[in-house]
C-alpha cells in the first residue's frame, strides 16, 4: 500500500508534469475567426415621415414627427434635427419646435418634411374640440411627479421615501400619495398610519411656500436636485392645484379618460456611435383616442455609458453596444431598446435560417451589423449538445462514430437520439428538481422527498406538458406528490406568502418578493397584489394522518367564510385576487388554487417565463437575463423572439422536448464559438457560442467519465444509513444528503432556492484543482481509463487521443498531438506519471470545465 | 387463601372489583365504571397490591427482564405448493430453539441447523437490545402439502426460552423466484410470467435485478406484497422500532443507451409509493411497446440495506392478480374497526354496535362483533334484524334545493362524481336528539379518498363536520402545531333545536371524484358502546414459572358508554392465573380546537386497565404455546352483554433460562 508521503508526493509530481502541459495547451494558438470589413454607404436612399396619419383633437393639441431616412447599410437614421418642416396651411397649426406641430383650427392639414432634396409627407386630422378633462390628482399631478422621477426608487419612491416624504412608485397608489403631500406625516411599512409629526407638503395659505415647489425648484436645500425652475409649465401647475385648494379631483377611470397604455417608437432602433435618435412616446387613451406624451414622461437609460436620454426623449450614443431607455408615465412604463454600432457594414452577407429563432435573431443581428460565426463543427456540435441535452460527454467511440458519418441528417438524429436518451432524464429531472427545489424534507422522511422526486422525474422521463406540470404544482393538493412541495418547504405546511412568491418566481419568472412587504420598487407590483396572490393558498390545509392537502378556502373549519388572511399593513381581510385585480368570486373558494393554477397557466407571463428559462440553459443567458427576473426595467434583448418562442411552446402543447428540438435545431445554436471582427464584443445577441462553466454536478459526472471511475457518493445520516448504488451519477443525488466536498467547492445548488447553482470561479476551485481527490485520485486509480488503455498495451499516441475524445470530445490538433509526444518521449522513464499529468491537464482545463 | 378474602371482601357489592375462578379456567375481572371510579380507587389501589405482595412476596409484579426469544425476519418470504422450500430464519436468543410452530397441517417443518451470525445490527429493523446476545440464523426445510390452501401462515418458533412472534409465511399456487447473489451487475433470469421473486436487500446500496422477455403489446403489473419487515407484523405493531426501508421498483427496457450501452431507459413512471403509516400498494403497471428483454429492478429508498430486509413482490402479464394483496386474513386476530373507514356500515352494522353495548337480548348472531367472534353458547340470541331505510344517492344533488331526503335511521349509498361534486341530503331531527354519522368508503380509501361530512341547519350555517383538529401537540420538529386536522369517520352531534337540516358529502380536496369515490353513510341514533381494546405491548406470552407479569388493556367508550367492562381469559393453563390490580385511568381525548364541542362527542374516552397474568411457582412447564383467548364482556345496569373476543395469545410457561441467571 502506498504510504501516505508517497501518495503526496506523487500528487506533487502529477500537479508539476501537469502543469507544463496546461502550458503547452494553454498556449496553443486558436484559429482565427474573419471580421467583416465595410463603411456605411454615404448615399440617402429615401425618407419617410412618423406618424405618417394622425389625429389631434382639439386646438392645442400637439403631436412630434420623426423625418427618417434609409441608407443603403439597411440603417434607419433619425434626421429630424436637420430637416425642414413645412405644413399645408399656416393657419391650421405651427411647427413649435423640432418637428413638434401643433394644432391651431380643425380640419385637415398635411405636414412635409424635407433633407437633402428628398422630402415625405404625413396627414395630420385636427378633429372637434378636445373635452376638457376634469381634475384627476393622480393623472394631473402624478405625471409631473412622475415626470420629473420625484417618485423613483432612487428618490420618494423607495420603500420608505426620502427624508420622510414617501411617494409610490411610478403613482401606483395615488390615494396615499395625496395624503402624504397633504396632510404629511412618515410612512410606515407595517400600518397605514402615519408615523411622526404631520407636516404638509403644501402651504393653501402661501401657496408659493409650499415645500413641493420649493424643493424641486432648490429654493431650500433638496437632495434631489432641482427638478423644475420656479414658473415652469409643471411649477405653475402645481401651484394652480395648490391655490384650487389641492383638490383629490376625479378617479381616473369612471368620468375621466384614463392611459390604458403606452408605446414607444421606435421600440427597437440602431444609432452609430456619436448619432441621435429622439423618441416618440403615445399614450392609448379609455376613451380610443392617441395623445403624444413624448414630453410628459421620465426617461432613463439603463446603461448611460451606451445611451444618453434628455428629458425630452433624445437619446445620444455615447458607447457601443446595446441598451434600453425606460420610459415612466403614471401607472406604466415601457422600454425601447438602442443598439449603437461603431461602424456599419455595407455588404452585409445572407444568412440562412433553419427556423424562425434564426430569422429572429439574424434580424437583429443584421440591424446591429453583426455578422454571426459560422456553424460549429460536427465535434463541436457534439460536445456541446450532449452537454446540454443530457449533461454527459460522449464517449470516444461515439465521437469517432458521429464524426465519421457522412448522413446530412447526422445532427437532426442525434437530437432525437439524446431527447429519448435515459441520460435526458437524469439530467433534466436534476435541473428540474433545482428549479422545483427537490430536497430531503427537514422533517427527515425518505418518503415526501422521494415522493416529490419521482413525480419531477416521471414528469420529466414521461414529457409531460409542462403546464400540466405546473398546473400540478401550483395546485397540489390531496395525496398528490407535488404536494409535498408545500411540505419540504418548511417541514411542515410552509406560509402562504412563501409557496406564492415561490410558484410565482417559477412559472412567472417575476420576483414578487419585495412586495411583501411594501411597493415593489423596480417594478409594477403592489402589496395589495402580494397579499391578493397569497390569498389563494390561506386555505391551506394538512390532515395530520394522511398528509392530506386541501386548499379549501372559508367554510368548514372557518364558518364565518373568511379567508383568514390578513394584509400586514391594512389589517385588512385579503381576499383571493388575480394579479390584474380580478377577484375570485366565491362560489369558487371550493379549490381556489384550481382557479390559480388554471389562469397563471394561460397567463403570456407564463409561457414566455418557461422558454427564457429553458433558452437560458442553452445559451448560458435568459432573453430576459436573470432568467427568473423579468420586470419592466429589465426588458428582454430580443422580444420578438421571446414572443415567438412563447407562442411556438404553446402551439405544441408545451411541450418542453419540442422547444428544446426546435432551439437546438436552429443555426443560432449551432454557431460555433469562434468570433468575427463583428461579433467579438458581442455577448447577447447570440452572434456566437459562448462559454459556459459546467455545473458543479455535470462536471463531477464529467470527470468521472473522462477517467473512468465512477465517483463513490456517500448519503447525509439524515437519509437512514443507506448507500447510494454503485455507479449512480452526482445529477442523480438530492444535495442535501448526498456529501460532496468537491460539488460544494464548485457552487452546486442546495436548492434552498429555485436557482440552480452558481458556477463562477473561486479560489477554491483552483485550489481543488491542484490537490483535490476528485483531480487526481481517478486519474491513476486501478480499473480506470488510464490503467484500461495501459494494460491494453495502447501507444501514447492512442493514449492521448482517446483521453481528448473522451475529455474534450475531439482528436488533438497536430500541434497539440506533436508536442504532447514530443514531451513524453522527453519523459520516457516516468511514461505512465506523464500520461497521468496530461489526463490531470486536460480535466483540469477550461476547455473540459466548460461547455461552448 | 387471599383470594378468597378478596372474595369476601367485596361481596355485595355491585360496583366492586373481584375476582372469580371457575373451573373451566376462566377469570373475570370487572373495571369499574368511570363515575364509581374516583371514590374508589383509592381503596383498590392500595388493596390490590398489598394482595399481590403477601401472595408472591418473591415475585415482582412487572416480570423480570428475560431475553425473549424474537424473530426478525424470514427469507424467502414464502414458497409455492407442492414443493420443498429452506427457509432462513434470522432473529435473537434463539440458541435453544427446537421447534417451528405453524398451527397447520399443510405444512411440515424441519429445523436443519441454529448457528450464530455476528453482523452489526446496522439499520435493521431490530429494536437495539439491552444485552448483547449475538443473532442467530436458524435454516428450515418447509415442505408445503400440494393441497395447502395459499394465504399467509404465522410461523413462530419455540425454544425453551418460550415462543416467539409471529412471521408471516405466504404459500401460493404460482412458481416462486428466490433471489440468489449473482456475480457482478448480472441480473437473475425470471423463465416466465407470471411469478412471485423473493428477494432480499442484504447490502446498503444493493440492486436487485431480474431480467425477462416481453412482448410488444402485452401489459405488465408488477407490485410488492411485502416489503423487508413486512413479515414483521406482530413486531412493528407492538414494539415501536424504525421502520425498514420501502422498496423501490424500477422497470427498464431492453437497449442500452447511446451514451452507455450499460445503461437501459426507465419504461415505467407509474409506480405508485407506499406511505407508512398509510399503507399502500408500491405498484407498477405497463403496456410494452417493443418485445425483448426488459429488466425489473428493485431498491429500497435511499438504498438502506441488511440482510433482514426480505422483499416479496409478484410480477404477471394482463389482468390477473396472481396474490392478491388485500383481504388476506390477519393471522393476530381482527381488530375492531368501528373507527376505520373501511368497516361495512350497512344495515346491521347497528345490531354489532349494540351487541357491544346492551343486554344479551340486542345481541345478532347474524353477524360477527368484528372483534373475533362471540363466544358460541353463552350469550347469543337469535338475529333481530333493524328495519333501517337504505337510500341511494342521485344527481343532482349539489345544492340544497336538489336535496334527497332521508330518515333516521338510514344508510346512504353514494359517490362523489367528480371534482367538486357535493351530495346534498336532509333529514329531520328532534330537539336534544343525538345523532351518529358514519360514513364508510367501500372502494378508493384513504388518502386518495377523504369524504368530508357536514352538517348545514336551514339557514345554510355550517353546524359542524368530521373534520377533527386538535390543539396543542407538536410535530417531528418538535414546533408547536395548533390545528393538527384529522379526518373522521364518525362524528356524533346532539342537536339542540330540532328541524330540518342538510347532510352533505364531498372530497376534502374538490379535486378528486369518479365511479371509484363510493361512499357509505349511516345515520343513526348514538349508541354507547365498547370500542376498540387493545392489549398493549403484547404479541405473545412467556410467563416465567413463578413469576408474574403485568399487562395494559385500553378500552374505548365510544359515544358516552358508562358500563362496565368485563375482562377474562380463556385456555390459560394450569398453574397461570388472573389476577386484578387497580391501576385504572381515564385518558381524556385531545383538547379541540372547537371549546364549545363536548369532547366525548369526536373521540371516545379511553379507559386504561392493568392486570396480572401469572405463573405458580408449581406450574407445569409447557413444551408447546398454547393459544388463549382475551374476551370483553360489556355490562349495563348490571346486565352483561355478550362475551366478545378481543384477540388470541400464545402462551407458553417456561423456566428460568440459563441466560437470564447468567
Amino acid at each position: 500500500m502506498m504510504t501516505k508521503w508517497a501518495m503526496i508526493e506523487k500528487r506533487r509530481k502529477i500537479l508539476g508534469v501537469g502543469f507544463a502541459v496546461v502550458l503547452i495547451l494553454v498556449l496553443m494558438p486558436l484559429p482565427a475567426g474573419s471580421a467583416a470589413k465595410g463603411r456605411p454607404g454615404d448615399g440617402l436612399l429615401s425618407i419617410h415621415l412618423v406618424p405618417q396619419d394622425v389625429t389631434l383633437w382639439g386646438v392645442g393639441a400637439s403631436q412630434r414627427f420623426l423625418v427618417l431616412g434609409k441608407y443603403p447599410d439597411g440603417l434607419e437614421r433619425d434626421l429630424s434635427g436637420e430637416s425642414q418642416f413645412l405644413i399645408s396651411d399656416p393657419d391650421q397649426g405651427k411647427i413649435v419646435s423640432t418637428g413638434k406641430f401643433v394644432a391651431g383650427r380643425t380640419g385637415p392639414v398635411i405636414l412635409t418634411a424635407r433633407f437633402e432634396g428628398q422630402q415625405a409627407k404625413a396627414r395630420i386630422e385636427v378633429a372637434g374640440r378636445a373635452r376638457k378633462q376634469p381634475f384627476s390628482f393622480a393623472r394631473d399631478i402624478g405625471q409631473i411627479l412622475t415626470k420629473r422621477g420625484c417618485n423613483t426608487s432612487g428618490c420618494h419612491g423607495s420603500i420608505k421615501g426620502q427624508e420622510g416624504f414617501k411617494l409610490s412608485s411610478n403613482v401606483l397608489n395615488p390615494r396615499e400619495d395625496y395624503r402624504w403631500i397633504v396632510e404629511g406625516g412618515t410612512y410606515q411599512v407595517l400600518s397605514v398610519e402615519a408615523k411622526g409629526p404631520k407636516i404638509p407638503r403644501i402651504d393653501l395659505e402661501n401657496p408659493e411656500e409650499s415645500l413641493l415647489l420649493l424643493k424641486p425648484t432648490m429654493s431650500v436645500d433638496h437632495e434631489g436636485s432641482k427638478r423644475f425652475e420656479v414658473d415652469s409649465p409643471d411649477y405653475r401647475r402645481i401651484l394652480d392645484w395648490i391655490r384650487k385648494g389641492a383638490p383629490y379631483g376625479d378617479e381616473v377611470g369612471p368620468q375621466g379618460v384614463s392611459v390604458q397604455g403606452i408605446e414607444v417608437f421606435p421600440l427597437e432602433s440602431v444609432v452609430s456611435l456619436g448619432g441621435t435618435q429622439q423618441l416618440l412616446v403615445t399614450a392609448h387613451l379609455s376613451n380610443g383616442h392617441r395623445e403624444d406624451i413624448t414630453e410628459q414622461v421620465h426617461y432613463v437609460s439603463n446603461d448611460p455609458k451606451v445611451l444618453e436620454v434628455n428629458e425630452s426623449g433624445l437619446v445620444r450614443a455615447a458607447g457601443s453596444g446595446e441598451t434600453a431607455i425606460l420610459i415612466r408615465a403614471p401607472g406604466h412604463t415601457v422600454s425601447a431598446s438602442v443598439g449603437v454600432i461603431k461602424e456599419s457594414v455595407v455588404d452585409y452577407p445572407k444568412l440562412q435560417s433553419q427556423n424562425f429563432i434564426d430569422e429572429l435573431v439574424h434580424a437583429k443581428l443584421r440591424r446591429l451589423k453583426i455578422i454571426p460565426s459560422e456553424l460549429s463543427g460536427d465535434e463541436e456540435f457534439l460536445r456541446r449538445v450532449c452537454l446540454d441535452l443530457t449533461g454527459t460527454l460522449p464517449p470516444p467511440d461515439r465521437v469517432r462514430e458521429f464524426v465519421r458519418s457522412r448522413n446530412p441528417g447526422k445532427r437532426d438524429e442525434l437530437i432525437e437520439i439524446l431527447l429519448d436518451s435515459p441520460q435526458y432524464v437524469d439530467y433534466w429531472g436534476f435541473w428540474f428538481s433545482d428549479l422545483l427545489r427537490v430536497t430531503f424534507t427537514v422533517a427527515g422522511s425518505a418518503h415526501p422527498t422521494k415522493a416529490y422526486e419521482d413525480w419531477v422525474i416521471n414528469s420529466i422521463a414521461a414529457n409531460k406538458p409542462y403546464d400540466k406540470i405546473a398546473r400540478e404544482r401550483i395546485a397540489a393538493q390531496g395525496y398528490a406528490a407535488p404536494k409535498w412541495f408545500n411540505h419540504i418547504a418548511l417541514g411542515s405546511l410552509a406560509t402562504p406568502e412563501k409557496i406564492m412568491a415561490e410558484n410565482v418566481q417559477v412559472f412567472f419568472g417575476r420576483r414578487l418578493d419585495c412586495a411583501e412587504c411594501h411597493e415593489h420598487p423596480y417594478d409594477q407590483w403592489s402589496q395589495n397584489q402580494f397579499w391578493g396572490l397569497t390569498a389563494f393558498y390561506a386555505g391551506l390545509k394538512s390532515l395530520k394522518d394522511t398528509v392530506v392537502v386541501t386548499d379549501i378556502l372559508g367554510g368548514g373549519d372557518d364558518p364565518m367564510r373568511q379567508t383568514g388572511l390578513i394584509h400586514p399593513r391594512t389589517k385588512q381581510q385579503v381576499v383571493p385576487t388575480f394579479l390584474d385585480g380580478t377577484v375570485l368570486p366565491e362560489e369558487k373558494w371550493l379549490a381556489p388554487l384550481t382557479g390559480l393554477a388554471t389562469w397563471m397557466t394561460s397567463h403570456p407571463y407564463f409561457s414566455e417565463a418557461a422558454v427564457n428559462r429553458i433558452w437560458s440553459n442553452f445559451f448560458g443567458r435568459g432573453i430576459v437575463d436573470p432568467a427568473d427576473d423579468f420586470r419592466i426595467t429589465n426588458p428582454p434583448t430580443h422580444p420578438g423572439l421571446l414572443a415567438a418562442l412563447a407562442k411556438d411552446f404553446e402551439g405544441h402543447g408545451y411541450d418542453v422536448k419540442h422547444l428544446m428540438r426546435t432551439i437546438v435545431q436552429s443555426r443560432t445554436y449551432q454557431r460555433s464559438g469562434i468570433s468575427n471582427a463583428t461579433n467579438k464584443e458581442d455577448r447577447i445577441n447570440y452572434s456566437r457560442s459562448l462559454s459556459r462553466p459546467l455545473q458543479a454536478a455535470v462536471l463531477l459526472d464529467a470527470i468521472s467519465s473522462a477517467t473512468g471511475v465512477e465517483e463513490d457518493f456517500d448519503y447525509h445520516e439524515w437519509a437512514g444509513g443507506g448507500s447510494p448504488p454503485s455507479g449512480i451519477r452526482a445529477m442523480q443525488m438530492i444535495p442535501d444528503i448526498c456529501l460532496s466536498q468537491f460539488m460544494d467547492v464548485y457552487g452546486r445548488s442546495m436548492r434552498k432556492r429555485p436557482e440552480s447553482g452558481n458556477p463562477a470561479p473561486t479560489l477554491g476551485q483552483a485550489l481543488h484543482m491542484w490537490a483535490g481527490p476528485t483531480y487526481t485520485s481517478k486519474i491513476s486509480k486501478q480499473g480506470g481509463r488510464l490503467q484500461r488503455l495501459l494494460e491494453r498495451g495502447d501507444s501514447a499516441h492512442q493514449i492521448i487521443e482517446e483521453f481528448y475524445l473522451a475529455a474534450l470530445t475531439r482528436s488533438p490538433t497536430s500541434e497539440e498531438r506533436a508536442e504532447l509526444l514530443e514531451f513524453l518521449r522527453q519523459r520516457d522513464s516516468r511514461q505512465q506519471e506523464t500520461l497521468e499529468a496530461l489526463v490531470w491537464a486536460l480535466i483540469s482545463s477550461r476547455e473540459f470545465s466548460c461547455n461552448h | 387463601m387471599l383470594l378468597s378474602t378478596l372474595d369476601t371482601l367485596f361481596l355485595g357489592d355491585e360496583s366492586r372489583l373481584f375476582i372469580n375462578s371457575s373451573p373451566m379456567k376462566v377469570t373475570t375481572v370487572f373495571v369499574l365504571s368511570e363515575d364509581r371510579h374516583h371514590n374508589l380507587a383509592g381503596i383498590f389501589l392500595p388493596v390490590g397490591i398489598l394482595a399481590c405482595l403477601l401472595s408472591f412476596p418473591l415475585c415482582p409484579v412487572a416480570a423480570e427482564e428475560l431475553p425473549e426469544p424474537t424473530l426478525s425476519s424470514l427469507f424467502p418470504l414464502g414458497g409455492q405448493r407442492g414443493t420443498t422450500i429452506q427457509v432462513q430464519i434470522r432473529g435473537k436468543h434463539l440458541h435453544e430453539v427446537n421447534s417451528l410452530w405453524m398451527r397447520s397441517n399443510s405444512l411440515q417443518a424441519r429445523i436443519k441447523s441454529v448457528d450464530p451470525i455476528g453482523e452489526p445490527a446496522g439499520d435493521a429493523p431490530t429494536p437495539p437490545e439491552k444485552n448483547s446476545s449475538p443473532d442467530f440464523r436458524v435454516i428450515v426445510q418447509i415442505d408445503i402439502d400440494a393441497s395447502a390452501p395459499t394465504g399467509l401462515y404465522p410461523l413462530r418458533l419455540v425454544s425453551k426460552q418460550g415462543v416467539t412472534n409471529a412471521l408471516e409465511f405466504r404459500v401460493v399456487d404460482q412458481p416462486v423466484i428466490v433471489e440468489t447473489d449473482v456475480p457482478g451487475h448480472s441480473a437473475l433470469e425470471l423463465p416466465r410470467l407470471p411469478v412471485i421473486i423473493q428477494g432480499r436487500l442484504a447490502k446498503p446500496g444493493e440492486v436487485d435485478g431480474y431480467v425477462f422477455q416481453a412482448l410488444e403489446g402485452q401489459d405488465l403489473s408488477v407490485e410488492v406484497l411485502r416489503e423487508p419487515g413486512g413479515g414483521l407484523k406482530g413486531l412493528l405493531t407492538f414494539h415501536r422500532r424504525p421502520l425498514p426501508p420501502e422498496v423501490r421498483l424500477a422497470l427498464f427496457g431492453p437497449k442500452g443507451s447511446w451514451l452507455d450501452p450499460d445503461r437501459r431507459a426507465r419504461i415505467l413512471f407509474s409506480e405508485e409509493r407506499s406511505f407508512k403509516p398509510v399503507s399502500l400498494h408500491t405498484r407498477g403497471t405497463h403496456r410494452v411497446t417493443q418485445s425483448g428483454q426488459l429488466m425489473l429492478a428493485v431498491s429500497s429508498v435511499f438504498g438502506k440495506g441488511h440482510p433482514d430486509f426480505s422483499y416479496e413482490l409478484q410480477l404477471f402479464s394482463g389482468d390477473h392478480c396472481p396474490v392478491e394483496k388485500v383481504g388476506q386474513e390477519d393471522p393476530l386476530g381482527t381488530d375492531w374497526l368501528g373507527r376505520s373507514f373501511d368497516r361495512e356500515v350497512g344495515a346491521d352494522w347497528l345490531d354489532v354496535l349494540e351487541s357491544r353495548a346492551l343486554d344479551e337480548n340486542k345481541v345478532s348472531s347474524g353477524r360477527s362483533a368484528q372483534t373475533g367472534s362471540v363466544e358460541a353458547g353463552e350469550t347469543i340470541s337469535p338475529s333481530r334484524k333493524r328495519a333501517i331505510e337504505q337510500a341511494t344517492e342521485s344527481e343532482p344533488n349539489d345544492t340544497r334545493n336538489e336535496a334527497l331526503t332521508v330518515s333516521v335511521p338510514s344508510v346512504i349509498a353514494g359517490t362523489v362524481n367528480g371534482p367538486g361534486d357535493i351530495d346534498t341530503f336532509q333529514f329531520q331531527v328532534e330537539p336534544g336528539q343525538r345523532l351518529a354519522f358514519e360514513i364508510e368508503t367501500p372502494e378508493i380509501k384513504l388518502p386518495y379518498f377523504n369524504p368530508r361530512v357536514s352538517v348545514v341547519d336551514a339557514q345554510d350555517r355550517e353546524i359542524f363536520t368530521n373534520i377533527h383538529r386538535r390543539v396543542a401537540v407538536y410535530n417531528s420538529m418538535g414546533e408547536e402545531d395548533q390545528y393538527p386536522r384529522s379526518l373522521l369517520p364518525k362524528v356524533i352531534y346532539s342537536f339542540d333545536t330540532g328541524g330540518q337540516y342538510f347532510l352533505q358529502v364531498r372530497d376534502i380536496t374538490s379535486r378528486y371524484g369518479g365511479p371509484g369515490y363510493a361512499y357509505r353513510l349511516l345515520i343513526r341514533p348514538q349508541i354507547p358502546h365498547i370500542g376498540q381494546v387493545v392489549l398493549e405491548g403484547v404479541e405473545h406470552f412467556n410467563l416465567v414459572r413463578g413469576q408474574a407479569r403485568k399487562l395494559t388493556i385500553s378500552t374505548a367508550r365510544e359515544e358516552e358508554f358508562t358500563g362496565d367492562v368485563a375482562f377474562s381469559f380463556q385456555g390459560l393453563p394450569p398453574g397461570v392465573e388472573f389476577l386484578p390490580t387497580a391501576e385504572v385511568h381515564n385518558i381524556p381525548p385531545h383538547e379541540l380546537a372547537d371549546t364549545a364541542v363536548n369532547p366525548e362527542l369526536i373521540l371516545p374516552k379511553v379507559q386504561k386497565t392493568t392486570i396480572v397474568l401469572l405463573a405458580k411457582a408449581t406450574a407445569p412447564l409447557t413444551e408447546m404455546p398454547r393459544m388463549i383467548q382475551l374476551r370483553i364482556q360489556p355490562i349495563v345496569h348490571g346486565k352483561p352483554g355478550a362475551k366478545l373476543l378481543v384477540r388470541e395469545i400464545p402462551l407458553m410457561v417456561v423456566g428460568e433460562s440459563e441466560t437470564a441467571q447468567e
